[in-house]
């Protein structure tokens, strides 16, 4: 980080990155939600074909809780993408 | 599963609740390395405000896991409550059924709509909720259900490290009366009813009376008793003007509510305490501990950043006040404190006649 940024701590506006990276994660959240909507999509699909092909009932998805091993599975590879993407600053100090 | 919980919001609170708890530990940790070796202790200025704002510009300058852990701290109180407004629309009809099933349950609403709220109160967006504590018409279900079952239930939020649990302070300051019976026993911003829970598991027979300001708040406090087989009397009123007579309660307690209050007004709390307290009574109070008993410089860093990000505008006072002396000016005696960084408590004695 430049010594040179302004940094703002107002509670109105509180800036934690460098003002140069602005327009790079605009893309990078733009086309992350590109992606996104394409998988949404794909899953809305997918659930109605299921339910038409009477496999699953429409709630199912929904209301289904996780029994205690596939809570299991879920928190493990919920805790891989934080650290695999929201990490990957960490991971890149020096 | 919670009341009228799906998918979408299970899956979208634990993410958040994860990401609070690995930034708490991974980001932090790693930050507070960084802190130890950026910081020259010898040359930071007199008084602990002082030092919080020194060590506050050399960590956000210098330390890019620091700057990470506060990007995702904020980015967490923002997205909890916009979360949790989701969650709910996704379940209202189940939500408010169960409203509907406990209606004739857990004990009396005392609602008053020309209860006057003092500024500080109503123009507060507390915790970075939308509208504040009556931003939304169920705002009560969503912080008590939602924000805090499932995403602060595991740490790693404001004064709650990672891994540590909201309902043990509670349990633990309820635990701090200097007795083991009382008869009743006054709970002063009662919020959603979450500390009452704990207090009415410390002392099972105690008659229990809940006071705060918000409508949707003490609405769902009556939901959490009567979920739990509790009756509490629930009223809609000021700590700062209470709806009762003198000497009427043998307890009083305030968790968490003196850092969302200024300090004038933490006097004031604390003259009203005093007033409804019967003489042999006493005051109970849980809160953050104060600067000055917070374990390292670091941890008065991170928890001085809650004042201007986390719309919690009263903090930084709260923490730097002598909580035992505006307990004293209040009339109590045997004014005593003691904890862990939370809960800090502090309890005084009313004195016999």
């Amino acid at each position: 980080m430049s010594s040179t940024d302004e940094r703002k701590t107002t509670m109105e506006t509180p800036q934690y990155l460098h003002a140069s990276s602005t327009d790079d994660l605009a893309r990078m959240i733009t086309g992350l939600t590109e992606e996104l909507w394409v998988l949404r999509d794909r899953v809305m699909l997918l659930e109605r074909a299921v339910v038409d092909a009477g496999v699953l009932a429409a709630d199912t998805v929904d209301e289904l809780v996780p029994d205690a091993e596939l809570g299991e599975r879920l928190a493990t590879e919920r805790m891989r993408l934080i650290r695999r993407v929201l990490g990957a600053p960490l991971d890149a100090r020096v | 599963m919670a009341t009228g919980l799906k998918q979408r919001g299970r899956a979208d609170f634990n993410f958040l609740a994860d990401l609070a708890r690995w930034s708490g530990m991974s980001l932090q940790g790693a930050a507070e390395e960084d802190f130890d070796r950026l910081i020259d202790t010898d040359t930071l200025p007199e008084g602990v405000q002082s030092q919080i704002r020194a060590v506050t510009k050399v960590m956000e300058a210098e330390s890019k896991v620091y700057q990470w852990d506060r990007f995702y701290t904020r980015f967490c109180a923002e997205q909890q409550f916009r979360s949790a407004l989701l969650a709910y629309e996704d379940g209202e009809a189940e939500i408010l059924a169960e409203y509907e099933k406990y209606a004739d349950q857990g004990g009396t609403l005392h609602l008053n709509p020309d209860v006057e709220a003092p500024s500080y109160w109503s123009e507060t967006e507390f915790h970075l909720a939308p509208g504040g504590w009556e931003g939304h018409p169920r705002m009560g279900f969503m912080i008590h259900d939602y924000v805090y079952d499932l995403i602060f239930s595991t740490g790693g939020v404001g004064a709650v490290r990672a891994g540590e649990k909201f309902t043990d302070a509670r349990v633990t300051t309820a635990r701090g009366g200097l007795k083991d019976h009382y008869d009743d026993i006054l709970s002063l911003g009662v919020g959603t009813g979450r500390s009452a829970v704990s207090i009415q598991e410390v002392y099972p027979d105690a008659r229990i009376t809940g006071v705060e300001l918000g409508r949707t708040e003490l609405e769902h406090a009556k939901v959490v008793a009567a979920r739990h087989g509790h009756e509490w009397e629930l009223y809609q009123a000021a700590a700062e003007n209470l709806p009762f007579e003198d000497d009427s309660f043998d307890l009083v307690t305030a968790f968490i509510l003196f850092h969302e209050v200024p300090v004038p007004a933490a006097k004031q709390i604390l003259a009203e305490a005093y007033r409804v307290c019967r003489p042999g009574g006493e005051v109970l109070i849980g809160d953050v501990a104060p600067y000055k008993d917070q374990a390292s410089l670091f941890r008065c860093m991170v928890l001085d950043w809650e004042t201007e990000h986390r719309e919690e505008p009263f903090w930084r006072g709260s923490l730097l006040a002598d909580r035992p002396g505006l307990v004293s000016a209040a009339g109590f005696e045997q004014v005593e404190e003691f904890g862990a960084s939370y809960p800090w408590v502090t309890r005084g004695v009313k004195p016999s006649r």
